[in-house]
């Protein structure tokens, strides 16, 4: 059966984008938290990444 | 009114019709409660979806609005609009903006881009629709029945004409408000009304204080159902059976030593205030000066068999909340909830 073409407003032009495969997807889950990401905690958060590296991820 | 869940709320900038009750239950009965469930159900709504990682975060700018950004701390936010400058998004339902460079470093550059069809709906979504009215009409039917019991009784008691019974019923009211509210967080139901009052004093606060074994009673008892037990009684009370206010001062100066404990734990030992908590104890206090005001202490002592009846009919309030209370997490969770609240994971 063919598919539907998706549209192309979800293909902008990005240089440094890839699409996550259903699994890493499915490895991104949905917390309990319930706190409110304000500018004043987002400027005491640090960045960190629970995804592997890029050259790690298998073609 | 219980808070929209992300799920809702991406619906509504996306301007896809759906109602509040199913949309959140369908969020919640997600069987991958990943973004892989979310791309799912919005597939099932008509609206297509990509998942991406983006390694350079200025590219932000570049991404159709609104879409899902999922943080590096877990949390999870829709970003409304991306500029060089700011980035403006929803966190728990509420509009936030923060400079681009904060944000870019608080995001993990994975995101869930969503685009609806022309078609895209909920399924089902004129039934839901008129489920949704007449649940709207039976609750604001029920209020204004409860409403007109409660002022029948205040004027058949002549209670209007003595300012000290208007100042208790009021009183009763709000600490019956704040410890449904109490008990509804215990519950693991949240509200954008709670969060609000939580926020008054601390943020998150009464979370934190709630989530310590101090909010329960012997462990068995959560001081949420206590309070709604004696300010439900309490009101009961004063409006069925007025004569009986002088117990009912004896009983509320009985619980003013636990104003002491509370205030005193959460300023010393957890450091931490529960607005709502504070507001209870503030409730019980002012109670005390309403029923000294008025002379409701005049009689009490020695206490009466009234006293003991009614002390048993506050113990029995509070025996039936706990064995029930399971019944409102069921509400929430849906049928599969275990009575601790837990909801087990597939």
């Amino acid at each position: 059966m063919a598919q539907t073409p998706k549209p192309t407003a979800l293909y902008p032009a990005l240089e440094s984008a890839h699409d996550l495969t259903p699994m890493q997807l499915n490895s991104i889950r949905f917390t309990d938290r319930h706190t409110t990401l304000t500018p004043e905690l987002l400027a005491s958060m640090r960045s960190t990444s629970a995804r592997e590296p890029e050259q790690d991820k298998p073609s | 009114m219980q808070k929209a869940s992300i799920f809702s709320d991406w619906l509504t900038l996306l301007d896809v019709r759906h109602t509040l009750p199913y949309s959140d239950r369908q969020f919640a009965d997600m069987p991958f409660r990943s973004l892989f469930g979310l791309s799912k159900l919005l597939q099932s709504y008509g609206i297509d979806t990509r998942g991406i990682h983006i390694a350079c975060k200025r590219e932000i700018s570049r991404l159709p609005v609104p879409f899902l950004a999922c943080m590096s701390s877990g949390e999870m936010v829709l970003v409304t609009s991306a500029g060089p400058d700011t980035v403006a998004y929803l966190s728990q339902g509420q509009p936030m903006s923060a400079p681009a460079s904060d944000f870019a470093d608080a995001w993990s550059g994975d995101a869930l881009l969503a685009h609806p069809r022309p078609d895209a709906s909920e399924p089902g979504y004129t039934s839901h629709r008129f489920a949704a009215i007449m649940a709207r009409l039976r609750d604001i039917g029920l209020w204004l029945s409860m409403a007109a019991v409660i002022v029948y009784m205040f004027v058949a008691h002549g209670l209007e004409g003595r300012w000290y019974t208007v100042l208790i019923a009021l009183i009763d009211c709000a600490g019956l408000a704040l410890s449904f509210m109490l008990v509804q967080k215990t519950a693991g139901v949240h509200t954008r009304i709670a969060d609000h009052v939580c926020g008054v004093l601390q943020q998150g606060g009464c979370d934190d204080i709630l989530a310590t074994r101090a909010s329960t009673f012997l462990g068995i008892f959560h001081w949420s159902e206590v309070g709604l037990a004696y300010f439900g009684v309490s009101l009961l009370t004063l409006l069925l059976f007025p004569g009986m206010l002088p117990s009912l001062a004896l009983i509320n100066a009985c619980c003013l030593p636990y104003t002491v404990w509370s205030i005193t734990y959460q300023r010393f030992v957890a450091r931490r205030w529960c607005t709502m908590c504070v507001g209870v104890q503030a409730s019980l206090w002012l109670l005390f000066f309403c029923y000294l005001g008025g002379g409701c202490f005049h009689g009490a002592w020695p206490p009466q068999i009234h006293f003991f009846a009614l002390g048993a009919v506050y113990i029995a309030a509070l025996l039936a909340l706990n064995k029930y209370s399971g019944i409102l997490k069921i509400l929430h969770h849906g049928p599969d909830t275990e009575t601790d609240g837990s909801v087990p994971r597939s």
